[in-house]
């Protein structure tokens, strides 16, 4: 066990990981909530109302799925440059320990930091002038649609932080190209497939999504019945979340200089 | 007394994707106790042999094993243990103190007070923000804090590229006064004069294999050095010109010992020259 987890070394790494970086983290925090006042800000200023609690929500949804996989992406930026990936390697601490720290300050500190960040980005902007309309409402994020948020953002966090190991430069924008390119692919054969089974011609949609299909005019949607409540789509993207994060874990012990 | 091997490189290969091997069934067996001089023409290897034996590169073939110790899949208890000095490395934005305090506390054997005093030694200033400084003051801190680690491995891969004439001299000093019995020091270079009189075991990589392993006593016991006006009727191996005449490397058929010239019997080795390679290997 010591050998893989050592709670003594994995806090001196968690310090170390920290005083090295917290300059660039503190501007990452600072560019991040200047991206909320302007984005806030400007749809305030384009519907000259309150936001409303959608509004929020797809505020608060887009720039976390932005902004926590760019960040994540450059967590492993160091393992792109050989200079930086020689001493991170050998340093003693094990792989796990490393890919922990690295993890804890991309989900875990990553979506608290945010989520405070939001919401007083979000109180500072609901009050800044008084505007026509309801009196200020602010989203819930003890709620479950605040859960799937966060479900959405681990399995886009896994598959960042897979490309963050995996490729050695422009880790995000070569991230996104192959996720956008297998989705692509994924939605493809699945309407293929579909279509073979069901000897029709349906939409296209993902794995899981809903059948779609015209007959006689009309529009059909077939969905299946676990799905209506999402538990099951839900159980889809955890399960997916933790596989990304194990193969990155494994590519990381892996890494070669 | 029994020598350990503290490092056993068994039949190690190694190549890139789908290119040719850069290095071939390898086997060297490093014991405690020795500074070796792994020497090479640029492009010859060095480099990827020191990653293979660190951990950094993991051999197609064969292993490497560090006490026992399979070192590709970085094992903590082997990280503790080993420390590698890049040619080109990295410091962080840190004084040496503050990058001390950080991280001395992964390495067991870590001497705090040697570290002050080999930085002293090397002339850094403990106060000056490490990756502000010239690139010789870095590694120089880099060095210090490698040496104070007190690994039973360190490895060293061009330390004196980067450090000017004095810094070379007290390299060289700092290096020899804390060798021990217990401690392995492998440096790379193609820099020979650098290390020449520091380096006590010959390692000479070529054409992807190790031609030569060799201790210094063993080269100068069947070879030797020697400064002549007219090496005609000489049993001469190899000779070079230079202004004050011949420097030539013989067969040394009489037992006498001779300062070797490390420079000019890597320039015969990797020159092609099989005699002298039969008779040092013999």
């Amino acid at each position: 066990m010591n050998k893989t987890f050592n709670a003594k070394r994995f806090g001196r790494l968690f310090i170390k990981h920290s005083t090295e970086h917290y300059k660039s983290y503190g501007l990452s925090l600072f560019a991040l909530i200047g991206v909320m006042l302007l984005g806030g800000g400007f749809l305030v200023y384009l519907v000259r109302a309150r936001l409303n609690i959608n509004d929020q929500w797809v505020l608060f949804t887009m720039i976390l799925l932005l902004a926590g996989t760019i960040f994540t992406s450059v967590i492993f930026a160091d393992l792109g440059d050989k200079k930086k990936a020689i001493p991170w390697l050998l340093l003693p601490a094990s792989h796990f320990e490393k890919f922990l720290v690295a993890w804890i300050y991309s989900f875990v500190v990553f979506i608290i930091i945010y989520t405070l960040s939001f919401y007083l980005v979000a109180l500072f902007v609901l009050n800044i002038e008084p505007l026509e309309g309801s009196s200020p409402e602010m989203f819930n994020i003890f709620s479950n649609q605040a859960l799937q948020i966060y479900m959405v953002y681990a399995f886009l966090h896994g598959v960042a932080i897979y490309g963050a190991i995996y490729f050695e430069k422009l880790h995000f924008i070569k991230t996104a190209f192959v996720f956008f390119i297998s989705l692509g692919i994924l939605i493809l054969m699945n309407k293929m497939m579909l279509d073979t089974m069901l000897g029709r011609n349906v939409e296209a949609a993902p794995p899981f999504g809903s059948l779609r299909f015209t007959e006689k005019g009309q529009v059909n949607e077939i969905m299946l019945s676990i799905n209506q409540n999402g538990i099951s789509i839900d159980y889809l993207v955890a399960v997916l979340a933790v596989f990304f994060w194990v193969a990155a874990y494994f590519r990381l012990k892996e890494k070669q200089v | 007394m029994t020598l350990v091997n503290m490092l056993e490189i068994k039949n190690l290969s190694f190549g890139y994707h789908c290119k040719s091997l850069i290095l071939k069934d390898i086997a060297l067996s490093l014991e405690d106790g020795h500074i070796y001089g792994l020497l090479g023409k640029n492009g010859a290897g060095k480099s990827t042999l020191l990653k293979n034996m660190v951990g950094l590169a993991v051999p197609v073939q064969g292993a490497c094993m560090f006490n026992g110790n399979n070192v590709a899949g970085r094992p903590v208890p082997v990280l503790e243990d080993i420390f590698f000095i890049a040619e080109e490395l990295f410091v962080p934005s840190l004084t040496p103190a503050r990058f001390v305090a950080n991280t001395a506390s992964f390495y067991p054997k870590f001497n705090q007070d040697d570290f002050y005093q080999y930085l002293k030694v090397l002339d850094v200033d403990v106060n000056a923000v490490m990756n502000k400084q010239s690139y010789g003051q870095q590694k120089k801190a880099m060095i210090a804090f490698g040496l104070a680690a007190n690994t039973d491995l360190l490895v060293m891969d061009e330390p004196t590229n980067g450090l000017d004439i004095p810094s070379k001299m007290q390299f060289r000093k700092l290096i020899a006064s804390v060798q021990t019995e217990s401690r392995c020091i492998i440096i790379s270079t193609h820099q020979v004069r650098d290390l020449d009189s520091l380096i006590d075991t010959l390692l000479v990589l070529h054409n992807s294999e190790i031609i030569v392993n060799k201790s210094v006593d063993q080269v100068v016991e069947k070879l030797h050095f020697g400064m002549y006006t007219n090496t005609e009727g000489l049993p001469v191996l190899y000779e070079e010109e230079s202004l004050r005449g011949k420097h030539a490397i013989l067969q040394n058929t009489n037992g006498e010992f001779s300062k070797p010239d490390i420079e000019l019997l890597f320039n015969a080795i990797i020159g092609n020259h099989p005699l002298l390679l039969e008779i040092l290997n013999a």
